[in-house]
């Protein structure tokens, strides 16, 4: 085995023992992760992948420049269909007025097929070595360190809450080191909408001097609620402006009142306004946020997080502004593809 | 339909072991149509716990051990068809040991797919890891046999690295597919997690291991322990993470 192979096991054996470290006691010690050792160590891969990377593509630049070139338009056409795909389908299901933009959208997910076709096959054509496959796993891996380094010294992250009446998110925000960066775009959330599992509990609450007190489960059987020799209709909880909830007022000493409880959240998104301006000219833009999906505006992405019920609801975000992220997410998927691409294809070689 | 859901994970667990049993007897016929049998009911046992959580059940530790062996059966086909690996047994007991602990969690019927969850990601994210997960224990079971009988110490070695070499990608692409996930729905691709650090824990061992190039009598024994210890991390990462009552985890849903 190479010297260099052998420390190049060493390096991992260190990352593993520092992963180890700081695993334990029980939640992980960020600490660890983030020290000087980590950052060395972290160094040593970026070296070591670079100098596999030349050593295993001798000879190959040019191909393993090109075939990673192609991977990346591959790539981009995935992420084509994925992005404009799904936008088409929730358009085409909207109906009506919103075809226009469905069949657009389709349209923009076939050139992603295409992307993908054509770039793929050539990809395929020029990375014909699994070899080159290797040495592209070693680039894509310190592609990934460098977009990790660059994060982590140039991330900002900012946690914000933001209520749901069309109040926009101020101009620029403080940071938490004390910073204050401007947005370059005003958000505000019109609406914010929360769908529930079809789990509802039920409660019943005696009010002693206006106020709820312990609430006692009620049981559901079919369309009745029971609680000992009690029961209820489900059909007589009624909705009423200013509760969020179905429920039953019955009279008595203490008077006591019946509650559907919300069921589990199934999902939730909010209805935005986005103010920004495109070339110079204003421009404003609906947009819909969703868990999972952020929106991305000046090099911003903003994420829903949570929210808070009321009336009206506050909605958590946060604001991430990461220059290294496409490196990272692009060494990501570099070392995904390069990872399978290269195992597989060296046992078929192997068994060939 | 929580009976009907214990009465398939017995089957299944009855028809893994009776698969497994028949490749001992070395009845490889036998064993197969048995395993196929074991596929058919893990796909109703599928179907049953996606009626009750009504999403896609892959939410708790329970669901993922009983889509073991949804995925074993074909990496069984393939392993025979494409790489003339005839492995139907040990997959059959890696499979009785995932339902086996199947049977032991709680069947949380009440469980739902919580907003993160609901992402493209949950699926490929889930099943890439069970592929792996399920050929790593077939590979580190190959290893403990060579242990105690070293007459066949290299060739189980070799069918445990080509096994290492055809999970290594799932391993992979789980593992970038939760941090492309975690960048959409948390905000960030790597946040330290008590589970991230474990699953690029084992990501690395495994990697220490297709440093040591192809398998050769001289080297085998190297190979062993390290195998072992990646399949340990492995099973840290899958269930002690999970089961530590006191550990706080950004993955905690899938307690």
């Amino acid at each position: 085995m190479s010297s260099v192979l052998k420390v190049a096991q060493m390096v991992l054996g260190g990352l593993c023992v520092l992963l180890l470290a700081g695993g334990f006691p029980l939640a992980g010690a960020e600490g660890v992760y983030r020290s000087g050792a980590m950052l060395l160590l972290g160094g040593l891969v970026l070296l070591l992948s670079l100098w596999g990377t030349f050593r295993l593509a001798s000879g190959r630049y040019g191909q393993l420049l090109f075939g990673l070139l192609f991977l990346f338009f591959a790539c981009t056409g995935v992420l084509m269909v994925g992005e404009y795909g799904s936008k088409a389908v929730e358009y085409a299901m909207q109906g009506g007025a919103m075809w226009a933009g469905a069949v657009g959208m389709g349209c923009t997910a076939l050139v992603g097929v295409v992307f993908l076709a054509v770039f793929g096959y050539l990809c395929k054509r020029v990375m014909n070595h699994s070899r080159l496959w290797l040495a592209g796993l070693h680039a894509a891996i310190a592609l990934l360190v460098l977009g990790v380094y660059t994060d982590a010294a140039e991330q900002v992250r900012v946690s914000m809450a933001l209520p749901a009446d069309g109040r926009p998110l101020p101009a620029e925000v403080n940071t938490p080191s004390g910073e204050k960066l401007p947005l370059g775009f005003r958000l505000q959330v019109d609406e914010f909408t929360v769908r529930y599992y079809d789990d509802a509990r039920y409660a019943l609450y005696p009010i002693i001097q206006g106020r709820p007190g312990s609430p006692q489960a009620v049981e559901r059987r079919g369309e009745s609620l029971h609680l000992g020799a009690e029961s209820w209709d489900v059909a007589s909880l009624q909705q009423a402006p200013g509760m969020p909830r179905p429920f039953r007022l019955l009279p008595g000493n203490p008077p006591r009142v019946l509650v559907e409880e919300p069921g589990t959240v199934r999902d939730y998104c909010a209805s935005c306004t986005l103010h920004t301006d495109y070339k110079g000219r204003p421009e404003t833009r609906r947009e819909i946020l969703r868990v999972n999906e952020p929106i991305q505006c000046k090099g911003w992405l903003v994420y829903l997080n949570s929210y808070r019920a009321g009336n009206p609801a506050v909605v958590q975000l946060e604001l991430r502004r990461a220059p290294g992220r496409v490196m990272a997410l692009s060494g990501i998927v570099g070392i995904m593809v390069c990872t399978a691409v290269w195992c597989w294809s060296r046992k078929e070689e192997t068994a060939a | 339909m929580s009976v009907l859901v214990y009465v398939l994970e017995g089957l299944c667990l009855l028809l893994c072991l009776l698969s497994a049993g028949a490749a001992v007897l070395a009845k490889p016929y036998a064993a197969r149509r048995l395993f196929d049998a074991v596929w058919l009911v893990s796909l109703l046992l599928l179907v049953a716990d996606g009626v009750l959580a009504q999403a896609l059940p892959f939410g708790n530790m329970r669901h993922v051990l009983a889509f073991f062996p949804v995925v074993m059966v074909p990496a069984a086909y393939y392993l025979r068809r494409r790489r003339q690996m005839e492995l139907t047994g040990w997959l059959a007991w890696a499979s009785a040991l995932a339902m086996a602990g199947a049977l032991c969690m709680p069947l949380q019927a009440s469980w739902r797919q919580m907003p993160a969850l609901q992402s493209p990601w949950f699926v490929p994210h889930v099943t890439s890891y069970v592929i792996s997960y399920g050929l790593l224990a077939v590979a580190a079971m190959l290893v403990l046999v060579s242990c105690v009988r070293p007459a066949r110490m290299v060739p189980h070695v070799a069918a445990a690295d080509a096994l290492v070499y055809l999970a290594f990608p799932f391993m992979t692409f789980g593992l970038g597919s939760g941090a492309l996930w975690a960048d959409a729905a948390w905000g960030g691709y790597w946040a330290w997690d008590i589970k991230e650090v474990w699953s690029l824990l084992s990501w690395s061992l495994y990697i220490i291991y297709l440093h040591l190039g192809s398998p050769r009598r001289d080297n085998v024994s190297w190979r062993r322990p390290l195998l072992l210890l990646g399949f340990l991390a492995v099973l840290i990462t899958f269930l002690v993470v999970n089961l530590l009552p006191k550990l706080e985890s950004m993955h905690s849903y899938a307690q």
